[in-house]
């Protein structure tokens, strides 16, 4: 499999192009092992009713029982696909390379262009302290919503609880919710707000984004840290505090994993130093599972 | 290789280091801080505040400092002493420059004995390590050794030396004083000064300058200073008309006097005491004295005056002659008869010599006329036929003077032309009036200037094309000539390219015409330099064609002109001979000289030779005096310290250059360095973070 390094995919410029490229990259890797979304399966037999396409009859059963019966299949219906990105302040920060936002932002393309090649309908949403962009699921969406990415910015202190409520109104058909985020909130909001979208019935995936040095804190000598979206300042000396931090963060990862477990969402750890195929192709795992428990 | 600095004060600059360290200690970031995307999980924990006290970034600061740290190095002025050349700071070499005033006035009073001696004991008291110069000065310094450890040439050149006949010139002794001083071979540089300390030697347009390193040390060798008035010139107003008595101004100095002491002047004339007199208060007050004297011969007689007091090396000498009045011959006519007489009005007004006018018709001039004329005077008239232009030329050629006037006869006078007698070449008549505005200065118009005639309209004038051989004294308000000479023979020639009659000029109505016309005609006959009075100094150049001519000495001057020697008979008996067309001689005593013209029975012709007057004067200075008049100068500023760095091996390379590009380079890592903790989100002290 071929990796494509995301500080490369930086360089350029265009959403739709970076999606084509790293899409594209990825299937031809995968040699066709994973066809998603669709299914022409037999499913089963039932008996003929009054009104039923005589041409669905199978003939054999009637032959060999002397009873009608009629053959039933999947179904042929594309996916809705919802991406839903986190645009806060807080995703805008890069220790080296890109933003967590810009990351995010490929990967939404990314999926966005896959789901659409495979003609799911696609849509996006974008929040910071509320539900800012929306984009309803639709099959022509994908040049909008590559557009729209384009023009995010992060502006606002981050919240989650209120716009994945507002998105979770918004959804009228059982989608795959994608959410990407660098979720810094608390689990139990965190839990609430995502339970909230597989009550209704969506399959939700969460990206949790993290830039290396919020995951190994290799900060050296006194410093003075600022929060992006409070301002808030802290003196103190990384170096002393650098295992109390790690206990923290991985303590919050893992709370974040052990409630989406809990309630049947999946769920992905990035950093932004990753190569964006691996997130790709994690999401697309989750997807195939996804349609397994169908 | 020896270390050091130019400007060691500078390296107080070190202090400028506490800069950075305070930077990186206090400028803490507080004021800026370090973005985080989120502080939720710092805030659990309970943090241990920093010391604020810690060095930030301790390889920048090191980057910082050491940049300060060369920076004010180099401005310190570092430089390498090569091993190879001695090493300046070996105080036990010395170089020591002995300079003796060799002035006319160390005759005096045992002062070059006594300097000889002095210069003697310095020679012998010379350490084996250190060295020595020997210089010779008066006017001008003379290096009689060059820097050298070897007792005996020193002794040598002492043995050589003897005095001078020139004044004492201090400046230009010490301005000779870099030279002598070798660089390579280091050590303290001094300077021992042997002399009667004139003060009249520092009296003139230069101080005396001398390295503020090389130390002076002054030998006053004047044992006592002399009283009384001193005779310092003398000048000749002239004689009066009817009787042979000359006018002398006797110009006296202040020296200082007794109260109630008497100075008594004696005028001697031919060696016979002519006058004795007392000088009054009111004549010592003023500074001069009025007398006169009667030459005792006919021609030419020796005149010496003195204070009693101060003896005969302070006495004053001159030589007088009874001069014979020039002749002119005036060749005229009828029509230029106006001209004629403006002349001779003009040239009659003059005295001492008087010039006497002879008015020949040009077709009538004969040898029997030219016979002892000094100038020919051709007035607009035409000179046409061949015996009288050979008289003209052969007459010019053997030293006499011709002056041209041009007017309408320029042309009728071509034969003249055609033998380049007159200067230049007359042309047609210029159209303008204009007026004489230039007088250049020539020895023929002392005393004139374009002031004096520039009143006076020219109304008609003719061109002159001059050529590389004439000399144009004057020139009208157009720039074309108007005076213009041209040397012919031992004789010289002029031409005025306008006439003196009222058709073409009024020159001759304006006051200076008389003047200048008695310039002219005492230059043509070689009378312009004094009124038969003759006096020079000790080393001053003697033309003695020239002071023959002066003081009217004609055997002399046809001994000299037939190309004979002149027997030269100086005061002391010595007598040696001068030849040549132009025979010079340099008198080095003072007194008087005999010119002698070799095996003949003429009276020898006297030539009276004096002092400097700078030499005769008795303020002299004592050591502390003198040597507050000697202007230091700092070493750096010194031709010799430039010398000294650029030629003579010492390799005083400059470090502060390598030390400057380190410190670019420096800086430039500094930058890049702190520009990549920027990028890093570490944002350097001093510099403001990057927003992510």
């Amino acid at each position: 499999m071929r990796f494509v390094d995301p500080q490369v995919l930086a360089r350029i410029d265009n959403l739709d192009l970076l999606a084509r490229r790293v899409v594209d990259g990825f299937i031809s890797g995968l040699h066709r092992t994973l066809h998603l979304g669709v299914s022409t399966d037999f499913a089963e037999h039932r008996a003929y009713a009054p009104g039923d396409d005589v041409r669905r009859l199978d003939w054999l059963v009637y032959a060999r029982t002397d009873r009608l019966y009629v053959k039933t299949f999947e179904a042929e219906t594309n996916a809705d696909v919802v991406t839903v990105i986190d645009v806060s302040r807080s995703m805008d920060f890069a220790s080296t390379g890109i933003t967590k936002l810009d990351y995010a932002k490929f990967l939404a393309a990314s999926i966005t262009h896959l789901s659409a090649r495979q003609r799911d309908r696609v849509g996006m949403a974008t929040f910071d302290d509320d539900l800012r962009d929306w984009i309803p699921p639709a099959a022509r969406h994908r040049d909008t919503i590559l557009r729209t990415l384009d023009n995010v910015s992060a502006s606002a202190a981050g919240e989650i609880e209120i716009p994945l409520e507002r998105l979770a109104s918004l959804l009228n058909r059982r989608s795959i919710v994608v959410v990407i985020s660098d979720f810094y909130a608390a689990p139990e909001d965190l839990g609430n707000s995502l339970g909230l979208l597989g009550a209704a019935g969506h399959d939700v995936i969460v990206v949790q984004v993290l830039d290396p040095l919020e995951l190994d804190f290799e900060l050296h000598g006194e410093d003075v840290l600022e929060d992006l979206e409070s301002g808030e300042r802290l003196a103190l000396n990384p170096d002393a505090i650098r295992s109390q931090y790690l206990q923290q963060i991985h303590a919050h990862t893992r709370a974040l994993q052990t409630l989406c477990s809990e309630r049947r969402i999946d769920y992905t750890c990035f950093n932004t130093a990753q190569p964006l195929d691996h997130a790709l192709f994690s999401y697309l795992s989750q997807r195939a599972r996804l349609a397994r428990r169908r | 290789m020896s270390f050091g600095f130019l400007n060691p004060i500078i390296l107080a600059g070190l202090a400028v280091l506490a800069v950075p360290v305070l930077i990186h200690l206090v400028a803490q970031r507080e004021a800026r801080g370090r973005a985080f995307p989120s502080l939720m999980f710092l805030r659990n924990i309970p943090i241990k505040r920093a010391r604020h006290r810690t060095l930030r970034d301790p390889l920048l600061l090191a980057l910082r400092a050491l940049a300060l740290t060369l920076l004010v190095l180099a401005f310190a002025g570092p430089y390498l002493l090569n091993d190879e050349t001695p090493a300046i700071q070996d105080q036990s070499l010395r170089q020591t420059v002995i300079a003796v005033d060799r002035s006319y006035s160390m005759r005096f009073d045992g002062r070059w004995e006594r300097a000889l001696a002095r210069v003697g004991e310095e020679i012998e008291r010379m350490p084996a390590n250190a060295s020595a110069a020997l210089v010779l000065f008066d006017d001008v310094p003379y290096t009689a050794a060059a820097m050298t450890g070897d007792k005996s040439h020193l002794r040598q050149a002492l043995a050589g030396a003897s005095t001078g006949h020139a004044g004492t010139n201090y400046a230009r002794m010490f301005a000779h004083m870099p030279q002598l001083f070798d660089p390579r071979l280091g050590g303290e540089q001094a300077v021992l000064l042997i002399s009667d300390l004139q003060q009249s030697g520092l009296e003139n347009d230069h101080t005396p300058r001398l390295l503020q390193s090389i130390e002076l040390a002054v030998e006053n060798v004047t044992r006592a200073q002399p009283r009384g008035t001193l005779l310092t010139n003398v000048q000749v107003l002239g004689s009066d008309a009817e009787s042979a008595r000359v006018n002398l101004v006797a110009n006296l100095g202040a020296g200082e006097r007794d109260a109630g002491s008497t100075e008594q002047l004696r005028v001697r004339v031919d060696g016979h005491v002519a006058e004795v007199r007392d000088l009054s208060e009111n004549e010592l007050n003023a500074g001069s004295a009025a007398l006169s004297v009667v030459p005792a011969r006919d021609h030419v007689s020796r005149v010496e005056l003195s204070i009693d007091r101060q003896g005969a090396a302070h006495s004053y000498r001159l030589t007088l002659a009874q001069v014979e009045p020039i002749k002119v011959t005036l060749l005229s006519s009828e029509d230029s008869a106006p001209s004629a007489v403006y002349l001779q009005q003009a040239l009659a007004l003059a005295a001492r010599p008087k010039i006497v006018v002879q008015r020949v018709a040009s077709a009538a001039l004969s040898d029997a006329a030219l016979e002892h004329t000094d100038v020919v005077i051709i007035d607009d008239v035409a000179v046409s036929d061949s015996g009288s232009i050979a008289r003209i030329e052969q007459f010019v050629t053997a030293g006499g003077g011709l002056f041209t006037i041009a007017g309408d006869h320029p042309r009728s006078g071509a034969p003249l032309l055609a033998t380049a007698l007159v200067p230049g070449t007359l042309g047609e008549e210029l159209p303008d009036t204009d007026r004489l505005t230039e007088i250049r200065p020539h020895p023929a118009l002392t005393g004139m200037s374009s002031e004096q005639l520039r009143n006076a309209p020219v109304w008609r004038r003719r061109s002159v094309q001059t050529g590389v051989d004439d000399v144009i004294l004057a020139r009208y308000g157009d720039g074309a000539p108007a005076l213009v000479e041209r040397r012919f023979g031992s004789g010289t020639t002029m031409v005025l390219s306008t006439g003196v009659s009222s058709q073409w000029s009024a020159m001759a109505l304006e006051p200076g015409f008389a003047p200048l016309t008695i310039a002219l005609v005492r230059y043509l006959a070689k009378r312009h330099s004094g009124a038969g009075a003759s006096a020079v100094t000790v080393g001053e150049s003697v033309d003695i064609v020239q002071h023959a001519a002066l003081l009217g000495a004609e055997s002399l001057l046809n001994h000299v002109a037939r190309g004979a020697g002149i027997l030269i008979e100086s005061p002391d008996g010595a007598i040696a001979k001068v030849t040549g067309p132009r025979p010079a001689f340099l008198p080095r005593e003072a007194g008087f000289y005999r010119l002698h013209i070799p095996a003949a029975d003429a009276e020898p012709v006297p030539l009276a030779v004096n002092v400097d007057v700078r030499e005769l004067q008795f303020a002299t200075l004592n050591a502390g005096e003198f040597s507050a008049r000697i202007a230091r100068q700092e070493p750096a500023e010194t031709a010799a310290d430039r010398h000294q760095l650029a030629t003579d091996g010492t390799l005083r390379s400059s470090p502060w250059w390598y030390l400057l590009a380190i410190v670019a380079a420096l800086l430039l890592i500094e930058g890049f360095y702190a520009a990549r903790l920027t990028r890093t989100g570490k944002s350097a002290p001093g510099q403001e973070p990057q927003a992510a």
